[in-house]
């Protein structure tokens, strides 16, 4: 093998391939000095210790065996993780689930509160009656913003225990004067029209006829209401928003605006009845319970009632 | 050893090869350098098993720092590193290792006189004999570690003052002087054998 650098030349190493040493002229010449011909002669002659032949094979086996091992330790290791990999992932979702768990109780809690704010009774500073306050047929005006905040139910919300009372609150003060008002009016009807009233052929037409709410005019209210109701729905909270479809919402609350306006169109007839019938008392007081629940009751009294309600002032 | 060299690539260029999982190349390389590293090896130990076990470690150790090496160095000067530094523990492990001073001679004229020089000086007795190779394994082996190793060195690796210096941990001076006094001895204990050596030729 001429490649092998056991050619006992001048300089053995010297002209092998690979990176050159650097000898310099010092370095030379001190080789020079310390290198005998004769002896490197003797040397070369005598280099015949060879490393055996089994010594060779093992030492290359054991080279190529290192350099195969090298993709079985990677495989090895790609294996292992690929069966840790689903294990750890395991146990991270169940860090997570028992571990944080126990750490996130505010959720329920705050969930509560918003049911608990949304089911909260109105302030007992506001009266009920301004809070009943819906926006009546023609009137465009937006109701207050204290009343918007404190009428959920007005929105067409969920039934709350304080929505219900709000309205049988409503109903206890009304149905009173309609369960004392109607057997008169219903006596009035069979008796003869006192002061020269003419006597209506038809007496139930003419107390019925104004309870029958025009379909434009209860359309305009509803839309009027539906517009006040959307329009305090968008100052609610947003949470109290997304608990109801908005479609549902709307039409209830536009039965409740056409309930409420059908009552005052109820109680209006009421007073002219009563005062038609010469009670005047019973219209004076009815006329002063109709101005206690509505502050600008005389603009909703039709011309001729508004004049007589002026005369009584 | 059935590898041939035909593989033109430094040494340097087919130990980053091997590395990278040719073991093609560290037959080129084991193919170039073997020779030489078990000659250095055997002339310090003396004894075949212990050559052979400390040469088969220093391969070994090329073949666990195949994924680091780095060729900021020659190959040979990094091999030669390796096999000086097994030897090195192989000396303390066996006790052998003694600080000698470069001037320590010794008995080594002594011990080199007591191997039997060839009677005659005939060719045949001088180039073939048995013993003119033993006699100078016995003036090597008599020689201060130190120096033996320097010369070795020189002889076997082809390195360079500088590089000897640097592996063997002193100045170059230093190496010039081991070299010098190891000469001069080996001259002197085979006088014998260069005069009839010079006779063959």
């Amino acid at each position: 093998m001429n490649a092998e650098r056991d050619d006992h030349d001048g300089n053995p190493g010297a002209s092998s391939r690979g990176l050159r040493s650097n000898n310099g002229p010092d370095g030379q010449n001190a080789l020079r000095d310390a290198r005998d011909p004769v002896l490197q002669a003797l040397m070369r002659e005598h280099s015949t210790e060879t490393p055996s032949s089994s010594l060779d094979a093992a030492i290359l086996a054991a080279a190529a065996q290192a350099v195969a091992d090298v993709p079985r330790e990677r495989k090895t290791a790609t294996t292992s993780w690929r069966l840790w990999l689903p294990l750890a992932a395991a146990a991270v979702v169940a860090i997570v689930a028992f571990g944080l768990g126990p750490l996130t109780p505010t959720l329920p809690t705050d969930t509560q509160d918003l049911l608990r704010d949304e089911a909260a009774p109105v302030s007992p500073n506001v009266a009920p009656a301004e809070n009943r306050k819906v926006a009546p047929a023609g009137d465009q005006k937006a109701p207050p913003a204290e009343n918007r905040t404190v009428a959920p139910d007005q929105l067409g919300g969920v039934t709350t225990p304080s929505a219900r009372d709000d309205r049988e609150d409503r109903r206890e003060t009304m149905p009173p004067m309609r369960a004392q008002e109607n057997p008169p009016l219903a006596r009035n009807r069979a008796m003869p029209a006192p002061g020269g009233l003419p006597d209506s052929p038809q007496p139930g037409a003419k107390i019925a006829a104004p309870f029958a709410v025009p379909p434009a005019s209860s359309g305009q209210a509803g839309a009027a209401a539906s517009d006040a109701a959307d329009r305090a729905a968008q100052s609610l909270p947003r949470s109290e928003s997304f608990t109801r479809p908005p479609s549902f919402r709307n039409n209830e609350r536009a039965a409740e605006a056409t309930e409420a306006d059908g009552d005052l169109h109820e109680w209006i007839e009421r007073i002219r009845a009563l005062r038609d019938a010469g009670n005047v008392s019973g219209a004076t007081r009815e006329l002063a319970r109709f101005r206690d629940a509505y502050p600008d009751a005389d603009a909703r009294l039709p011309d001729d009632l508004r004049e007589w309600a002026k005369s009584l002032r | 050893m059935p590898v041939s060299d035909a593989d033109e690539r430094s040494d340097e260029d087919l130990m980053v090869s091997y590395g990278r999982g040719r073991p093609d190349a560290f037959e080129t390389l084991y193919a170039r350098h073997r020779k030489a590293v078990y000659r250095y090896v055997v002339r310090h130990c003396g004894n075949g098993a212990t050559a052979d076990e400390l040469f088969q470690d220093v391969w070994m150790n090329v073949i666990r720092a195949r994924s680091t090496y780095t060729p900021t160095a020659r190959f040979a000067t990094w091999l030669y590193t390796l096999a000086h530094h097994r030897l090195v523990d192989h000396w303390r492990a066996s006790g052998l290792q003694k600080t000698m001073s470069i001037d320590a001679d010794g008995d080594v004229d002594d011990m080199i006189a007591a191997v039997p020089v060839p009677g005659a000086h005939t060719p045949e007795h001088v180039v073939g004999n048995r013993q003119l190779g033993e006699r100078l394994r016995a003036a090597l082996a008599c020689l201060p570690p130190e120096q033996r190793d320097a010369f070795l060195l020189q002889q076997e690796s082809g390195l360079s003052l500088a590089e000897i210096a640097a592996l063997t941990g002193v100045g170059v001076e230093t190496v010039k002087s081991r070299l010098r006094y190891a000469v001069a001895k080996l001259r002197a204990a085979l006088s014998e054998l260069r005069e009839a050596f010079n006779d063959e030729r």
